[in-house]
């Protein structure tokens, strides 16, 4: 007959074997804290022999090599490997970039060999070469396609450190390579990540720049708005073909957004007419015009200024509070100061109130610290 | 009398076939939720070691939402907690909810407040604001509401309508946010859009040094009661929250440490004001919200989004405490009782629900049925004494063995650093934890069903002890 408390002693027996493994487990954290130095004294020391040996004969040691295709296959001693470099580079980065580019073969079967291990090997051996290997002075194109390969991998781990080692890599047409294969696999990469990632990029911003834009049509819409704020960020004016393409009515309504912030730091004294046109136009999405408020003061002008003013008695929300936030800023003449305290709507009038009494906390909050 | 008998003995072996099922269904939840709780704890800590995260300046702004009621005893330190977070792109709103004492006061003076005519954008109905204050005086903006009483909801749906960020997390005044815990809940966003949702682990501040928004010192509490507590809330935050994430099922995000979409959470219809478990309520209507709308959405739980939480350290505290808690589930599972069974819901309504449902909300009921039925089976001789008690015996023992295999599963958790004392208390205290302080917890949902639609806009809450959290900034 069926007992119940056969289940329930199975069940204990597997929960006592994951209260013994927690207990193994603290122990073992106790205790590797020594082991992990010992071992990293041992790998800093065979390292630095490796370098002193360099220095000599310039030669590679083939007993190094086959020690290191050996050792690092193991992960936890990666570990110590890893910090082993760090602490030695942090001594004499030159040496230890050399001794780096010496053993690139090393790396490069590496590169395959955690392109074989689960997701989360990957990931972590793509920030060890992203964060330690002397790109600058020696590039391995075995290893960048092995590196290319984990950006195809559903972790998003495995694909933002692979993409780091591009980034760090500093070539723009790898950049755009492995950013069109993760796009065309449809992973997700977050907006504002990657435009933050590809200010990672250490080899030519402009180049770099040219390529996404040359394949801009190629990207969808979010690796789009991603490119132009990374525009934003990096210092490279595309101005006339930005407008272009504002204009042209081609592109998403996100793309557009991302323009007109582009033209926030930009200054782009054409884009200001249709700017004035879209604000005065009520036929176009509402999100134009919250846009255009947030950044339009640094176009300050008369128009700019009136406009600002009727856009404090829109009924949406945000665009009173982007208007009253960018009047603020602006040096506003008696005329308009007048034409502001002449505003009926209760909502708008409050948002100035608001608005100008907490710039005017601010300013005062700076001043007292100065 | 034989036919009687004869009755008798039928119904209890139909009974006895339902608490068996009862019993394997819960000690299997129990064992499941345990082992893949520890297991993706452990998990989670390789990915952390072998750089597997995503780490960038900051996730998204939040705005960090604090309802208080009378809580001058606590807020100022919860406020100063707040400005040590390891995150930069954050405003603070605290929305004293008509506190009959010096909430507001305190905070105005120690923090130098300035009246201010704030523009709201009433997007959900609350009860009417008295004044705003507001200073730029520190890292980030701290705005305080002060409103009329409408409850803790309401005081939500209020700083909802004031924050200026897309994601709004709720914290409770008498809580304490770990410094990475803002970074680590905001996280999974930039992993995955689909996230409407993000839960932290509440942790039991009693016995702990916070400094500078670090764990200084952490010793299990002094105090039987409160320690019990600890080792409950690890099995129920540690286990069961990561088993139900495996399915995208959690129910529960905790209103102490809970990060919200705000144009969903809105959309929605923001916390609801008449029921007293606004958190729970909260959670229930996005999933519901997003599989009407047909949304692609994600409730994420996140172990590494630490909140430390008064526990209440008073049976009578824990009793009111516990008493809310299950008025606001019956409320919750009434108010969407569709779910129950619904296929459009898949496992969340036949795991998730089913399980608040079975093991939560009619537990009560479930085991003071058994124990009248051990009764009237022993009046009839029908009852296998030495059976039961033997039965009875490894029942507790597995779940003091459970709670202590969660509460160990916290080595995997960062910071978290326990001493042999602490665990040879946890050994000790995990089987009083599952025969005294269960039995507490379930004669607190048994009152909580008498009376439960009374009293809705007060803050049935335990008595404050007044904090001292330590910041570099306000030395």
């Amino acid at each position: 007959m069926f007992n119940p408390t056969i289940i329930i002693y199975i069940y204990v027996y597997i929960i006592i074997s994951l209260i013994i493994f927690d207990i193994f487990y603290t122990l073992n954290e106790k205790f590797q804290a020594k082991r992990f130095q010992k071992k990293l004294d041992k790998y800093k020391d065979v390292i630095w022999l490796q370098i002193e040996k360099m220095e000599v004969d310039n030669s590679i040691d083939k007993d190094h090599v086959r020690k290191l295709s050996w050792k690092l296959r193991g992960v936890n001693n990666l570990l110590v490997y890893q910090e082993a470099i760090k602490q030695l580079k942090e001594k004499d980065c030159d040496k230890v970039d050399n001794y780096l580019i010496s053993y690139s073969q090393v790396f490069q079967f590496f590169a395959n060999f955690y392109g074989k291990k689960d997701s989360i090997y990957k990931a972590f051996f793509a920030m060890f070469l992203a964060k330690y290997y002397p790109f600058q002075l020696n590039t391995n194109s075995l290893m960048d396609e092995a590196i290319m390969k984990y950006v195809e991998f559903n972790s998003i781990y495995c694909r933002e450190n692979a993409m780091l080692y591009f980034y760090e890599r500093g070539s723009s047409n790898l950049v755009v390579e492995a950013l069109k294969k993760i796009d065309e696999a449809e992973f997700y990469y977050n907006k504002k990540l990657l435009s933050n990632d590809l200010l990672k990029f250490r080899g030519d911003r402009l180049d770099l720049a040219k390529r996404l834009f040359e394949n801009f049509d190629r990207f969808s819409v979010d690796f789009q708005v991603s490119i132009i704020n990374y525009l934003k960020f990096a210092n490279v004016s595309f101005n006339a073909k930005l407008f272009g393409m504002l204009t042209s009515g081609e592109y998403d309504k996100e793309v557009d957004l991302a323009i007109i912030r582009y033209f926030g730091k930009y200054i782009y004294k054409r884009a200001l007419p249709y700017f004035l046109e879209l604000l005065d136009d009520d036929s176009f999405d509402v999100e134009y015009k919250i846009v255009i408020c947030q950044i339009i003061s640094v176009y300050d002008s008369p128009q700019v200024r009136k406009a600002l003013i009727e856009c404090v008695s829109n009924p949406n929300w945000y665009v009173r509070k982007n208007a009253a936030k960018s009047l603020v800023k602006l040096k506003l003449t008696k005329a308009d100061e007048k034409r502001l305290e002449n505003v009926k709507d209760k909502y708008g009038k409050q948002m100035i109130e608001y608005t100008f009494k907490s710039a005017k906390l601010f300013d005062e909050k700076k001043e007292g610290k100065a | 009398m034989n036919q009687l008998i004869e009755f008798a003995k039928s119904a209890l072996v139909v009974v006895n076939i339902f608490f068996v099922i009862y019993l394997i269904g819960y000690s299997t939840y129990l064992f499941l939720s345990s082992v893949i709780g520890s297991l993706m704890l452990f998990k989670h800590r390789n990915y952390r070691k072998l750089s597997n995260r995503i780490d960038d300046d900051y996730y998204v702004p939040v705005s960090i939402l604090v309802p208080a009621h009378n809580e001058e005893l606590t807020v100022i330190e919860t406020v100063k907690s707040l400005l040590d977070l390891d995150y930069k792109l954050y405003e603070i709103i605290v929305i004293d909810d008509g506190s009959d004492d010096k909430t507001s006061k305190v905070l105005v003076d120690y923090f130098k407040m300035v009246e201010i005519d704030k523009p709201i954008r009433k997007t959900l109905k609350t009860k009417a604001i008295k004044k705003v204050y507001e200073t730029e005086e520190y890292k980030v903006k701290i705005t305080l509401i002060q409103k009329e009483n409408g409850g803790k909801a309401d005081a939500l749906n209020a700083g909802i309508n004031m924050s200026e960020c897309p994601y709004f997390m709720s914290i409770d005044a008498d809580s304490m946010l770990q410094a990475d815990s803002l970074e680590n809940i905001a996280r999974p966003i930039l992993a995955d859009e689909r996230i409407v949702a993000c839960g932290g682990v509440i942790r039991i501040s009693n016995g702990l040094k916070l400094e500078n928004g670090k764990v200084n010192e952490y010793h299990l509490p002094k105090g039987i009661l409160v320690s019990m507590q600890v080792l409950e809330y690890d099995r129920s935050f540690l286990a069961s929250r990561i088993l139900f994430d495996q399915f995208n099922g959690n129910l529960i995000i905790s209103g102490a440490c809970g990060l919200f979409k705000k144009d969903v959470a809105i959309a929605a219809g923001g916390y609801d004001a008449d029921t007293v478990g606004e958190d729970f309520e909260l959670v229930i209507k996005l999933h519901v919200f997003c599989k009407m709308h047909k949304i692609d959405y994600r409730v994420k739980y996140v172990p590494e989004a630490i909140c430390w939480s008064q526990a209440p350290s008073t049976i009578g505290d824990l009793m009111k405490q516990r008493r809310r808690w299950n008025k606001g589930l019956l409320q919750g599972m009434f108010k969407y009782k569709e779910l129950l069974f619904n296929p459009k819901y898949g496992m969340i309504s036949f795991i998730s629900f089913l399980y608040y449902l079975i093991y939560e909300l009619l537990t009560p009921f479930i085991e003071i049925f058994g124990v009248i039925t051990m009764i009237i089976s022993y009046f009839l001789d029908l009852l296998n004494v030495q059976f039961m008690v033997m039965f009875l015996i490894i029942y507790i023992l597995f779940g003091g063995i459970l709670s202590l295999c969660t509460f160990l599963s916290r080595l995997h958790v960062e910071n978290i650093k326990l001493s042999f004392r602490d665990i040879l208390k946890a050994m000790l205290l995990c089987v009083l934890e599952i025969t005294v302080l269960r039995y507490i917890v379930l004669f607190a949902r048994i009152s909580s069903f008498f009376g439960y639609k009374k009293n809705k806009n007060i803050w049935d809450r335990a008595e404050r002890i007044s904090v001292e959290y330590k910041s570099a900034r306000f030395r």
